[in-house]
């Protein structure tokens, strides 16, 4: 009521002068402009035909004053309140309160208003010659209101405090019209005003919504009746998904307007802060370098993101930092001859250990000791292991250098990894340590290349490194390809005598080797144990200094040692990884070769020897296209024209298809063998290239399969 | 093969010490080395060289810091499991095959037949070579 606004003018304001508080006293514009025509309607209705008594209220002020010309119904309570909102009952309480705020004040005003208007209402009925009706029609009505009807009239009982419906000298008690009355009225169009609507639409709802009924009739004006039965149809609480995002959105509307939360992006994402990044220098400097991105088009996205708000170092700062950083160990690069090389590897392996400390991402990666050891070895176990390969007793941190040839140009790669962290074949988190353009890479640019490098192994495994605060040792593993591995450790390579660099097994028997192969036995044996090289194999090698060849073992002239160069890093046997990518493109391509083997037998068999060569080819023919419609992989221009990279993975996944293709083509039993072989090398494939700690059950399961495979091969 | 198995029970995993982040480089290098420009091979490896030694200082994990973290959808949620999804193969309109890739396609496919069928013939021949030799 305070905040309603003050009504200027009033009629009469000048005859009833002002009250005590200095309101004007008198009618507001508002009731007298409803006042008049009310008043209008009143005497060219005749009274019998009014459907409501003319009887003014006691209190209501000017409303009261309107009350008796027009049918008075009661505005309607606020919406919140269903409850209320349905009561028809035209009660002085409720209309006085509702109808004009203004007069409250003005009570007495209004009372004086109200009589008079009575009287003039008096006269001019006497003036048509109809009567008054003054008794109240209390008990008459009470039988026909509604429940909700009494609850009002027992809220105006005399134990309320109901002065404003105490009858006065001037007024009586309103008469309440009957059903009949309020319904002829309502036919007769009398209760069209605007204020009427809102009750009007009130009256249905508390008549229908009354009670439990079962069903509702409706009698149109032509006499049918149509009769509404109430169904239940339950709520469902499974919703669709696009229902139930628009109720959330609605509700986090609702919420959002009442309560002033934070909005919120679609699918409970948060946005993006609107706060600038605080991204170090450091940080800055090194996207930069890595998206090659020059310092006009960084200054250029600077300007767009707001100079300040954007937290981007202007081109000042950022040369500055720039030349800070090259300034470090870790960043410089040295050019030489045979390529660009990291100045300091080890101090470079510090930093990205100690970066990983800092952030809590350092993972310990636990070894456990060798099962098989040389025989002489385990005779004679070594007091100290050389550096490089540590008991797994200590803590290590695993560095893995490798290096391979590739792109085009050709140029030879170096790369450094830590073990201790997750991803750590993710190219973000290995070290690029040198670039080196060649076109060989055999041991003599291998040495050329490594010959920065090699000190700083040295240092590295000799003084390890700084793993939160303590002085941790470094494990070193060879990691590339096989025909660097054999370079790096001077071996011949796969065509040697003794091709395997973990064991003395030859690779085939021999007459010239009959003394190894009666030593170490062969690779073709499937059930003899490996004669493992020594731990010390290389290093001692490397400590021999490689001007002469090495003599093999039985020491004898004719069977030179297949390490015939000075080995250039000291790794332990055991720690050379056995380049499970590269094994993965090898076996699929030998699985490849031997059907197109067995195809070429059967056909021999069957046609003779002139047409197996074609048949063959055509055979290739067939597996290619095969792979290309039905697998949808392709042979690529990489890594000799073979199927590289995930290829790999899904021919295995498709291996039925070669082998429907293969039907008929070949004899049952090599039909069933390779098969065999397929499914023995899909269990393989998943074990070997998933980066991923191995359980030790899947591992066992590995050995059996690797054992069944290489024999059934 | 035989030495796998022996590597994997002693360090846990083989993949984790695979090639795949050294054979990476090489994609990385024939991508970006244009982007720095020099007079030689050498000069413009020594500028990736040092690009990426500075590239270090902010990985994965600094953008990974700052971007807005989401929950991980459901598992299959972007599958298209629904016959007539248009994502298929199968429902999707038909493109022209262009000829040149086609003809590049099919060259190497020859390539490589031969190349496999060439050298399962000098297997094969040396055996039934050995296999007559011994009947003989």
């Amino acid at each position: 009521m305070a905040r309603l606004p003050v009504v200027p003018s009033k009629q009469g304001e000048a005859a009833l002068g002002r009250d005590t508080s200095g309101t004007p006293r008198g009618l507001c514009d508002t009731c007298c402009a409803r006042r008049k025509p009310a008043a209008c309607r009143k005497i060219a209705l005749p009274a019998a035909l009014s459907p409501l008594p003319t009887a003014p209220s006691a209190a209501g002020g000017c409303a009261a004053a309107s009350a008796p010309a027009q049918p008075a119904l009661p505005s309607p309570l606020p919406a919140n309140d269903a409850r209320t909102s349905v009561i028809v009952v035209p009660s002085e309480t409720t209309v006085g309160e509702v109808a004009c705020e203004d007069s409250a004040a003005s009570t007495p005003a209004a009372r004086l208003s109200g009589e008079r208007e009575m009287a003039a209402q008096h006269a001019l009925q006497h003036e048509h010659g109809l009567a008054i009706d003054f008794r109240p029609a209390e008990p008459a009505a009470a039988s026909e209101r509604p429940a909700a009807d009494r609850r009002f009239s027992q809220a105006s009982s005399p134990g309320r405090d109901n002065r404003a419906s105490m009858p006065t000298q001037a007024t009586e008690p309103p008469a309440i019209t009957s059903c009949r009355q309020f319904l002829d009225g309502l036919l007769a169009e009398n209760y069209d005003g605007v204020q009427d609507k809102p009750v009007l639409e009130a009256i249905p709802n508390a008549i229908l919504l009354r009670g439990e009924r079962p069903e509702i009739q409706l009698k149109h004006k032509i006499g049918r009746v149509r009769v509404y039965a109430r169904q239940l149809s339950p709520r469902t609480n499974l919703v669709k998904i696009s229902q139930a995002n628009k109720r959330r959105a609605a509700a986090r509307g609702l919420q959002a307007g009442s309560s002033g939360h934070r909005k919120t992006a679609r699918r409970g994402r948060t946005r993006p802060s609107g706060t600038p990044l605080c991204l170090f220098m450091a940080e800055q400097v090194g996207p930069v370098a890595a998206r090659s991105m020059r310092h006009t088009g960084f200054n250029r996205w600077r300007l767009a993101l707001g100079v300040r708000r954007s937290g981007l170092a202007s081109l000042p700062a950022l040369r500055d930092a720039r030349r800070e950083l090259f300034s470090l160990s870790e960043k410089q690069v040295v050019v030489t001859p045979s390529g660009a090389h990291l100045a300091s590897l080890a101090a470079a392996i510090q930093e990205r250990v100690s970066d990983l400390c800092d952030r809590d991402l350092f993972v310990e990666r636990p070894v456990r000791d060798f099962l098989l050891v040389p025989a002489e070895q385990a005779a004679h176990p070594p007091v100290v292991a050389f550096p490089g390969s540590l008991p797994s007793s200590e803590p290590d941190v695993q560095v893995t250098v490798g290096l391979d040839k590739g792109g085009d140009p050709g140029t030879v790669k170096i790369v450094a990894t830590v073990i201790n962290q997750e991803h750590q074949n993710s190219p973000a988190n290995t070290i690029l340590v040198g670039v080196c353009p060649c076109q060989h890479d055999k041991y003599d640019e291998l040495a050329a290349m490594l010959e920065t490098h090699l000190p700083q192994i040295d240092s590295l495994l000799r003084d390890g490194v700084w793993v939160r605060g303590v002085r941790g040792l470094v494990r070193l593993i060879l990691g590339c390809d096989n025909a660097a591995q054999c370079n790096v450790v001077g071996h011949k390579g796969a065509s040697a005598t003794q091709p395997c660099l973990y064991c003395l097994s030859t690779r085939s028997s021999s007459e010239k080797q009959n003394v190894l192969d009666v030593a170490y036995g062969t690779l073709q044996d499937l059930v003899v144990g490996r004669a493992l090289r020594e731990a010390t194999h290389f290093t001692n090698r490397m400590a021999a200094g490689g001007a002469m060849l090495m003599v093999g073992q039985p020491c004898t002239p004719r069977h030179p040692s297949p390490v015939e160069r000075r080995p250039l890093l000291a790794v332990h046997p055991r720690q050379i990884v056995p380049i499970p990518l590269h094994t993965t493109q090898g076996v699929n391509h030998r699985y490849f070769r031997l059907a197109i083997d067995m195809v070429m037998v059967q056909r021999s068999a069957i046609d003779g020897p002139l047409t197996w060569r074609q048949a063959g080819t055509d055979f290739a023919e067939e597996l290619v296209q095969l792979l290309h419609e039905k697998v949808r992989v392709r042979p690529t221009s990489f890594h000799g024209g073979l199927f590289i990279g995930r290829d790999c993975h899904t021919i295995g996944d498709h291996s039925d298809v070669i082998c429907a293709a293969l039907k008929g083509k070949m004899s049952q039993d090599h039909l069933d063998a390779y098969e065999c072989a397929w499914s023995i090398w899909n269990r393989v494939r998943r074990t070997l290239n998933r980066a991923v700690i191995i359980p030790a059950v899947e591992s066992a399961g590995f050995r059996a399969d690797t054992a069944a495979m290489v024999t059934l091969l | 093969m035989c030495h796998a198995p022996d590597f994997l029970e002693c360090f846990g995993s083989i993949g984790l010490y695979g090639e795949q982040g050294l054979e990476e480089w090489h994609g990385r290098y024939g991508q970006n080395a244009v982007n720095y420009p020099g007079a030689t091979e050498l000069e413009r490896a020594a500028a990736f060289m040092r690009a990426m030694a500075l590239a270090r200082e902010a990985g994965a994990d600094v953008l990974a810091r700052h971007s807005p973290k989401g929950r991980p959808s459901k598992t299959g949620a972007r599958k298209a499991t629904k016959v007539g999804d248009k994502r298929r193969r199968e429902n999707k309109p038909e493109q022209p095959v262009c000829h040149a890739e086609t003809l590049k396609a099919i060259k190497k496919r020859k390539h490589w037949a031969t190349g496999v069928a060439r050298e399962s013939a000098t297997t094969i021949g040396a055996f039934m070579e050995s296999t007559r030799a011994a009947i003989v």
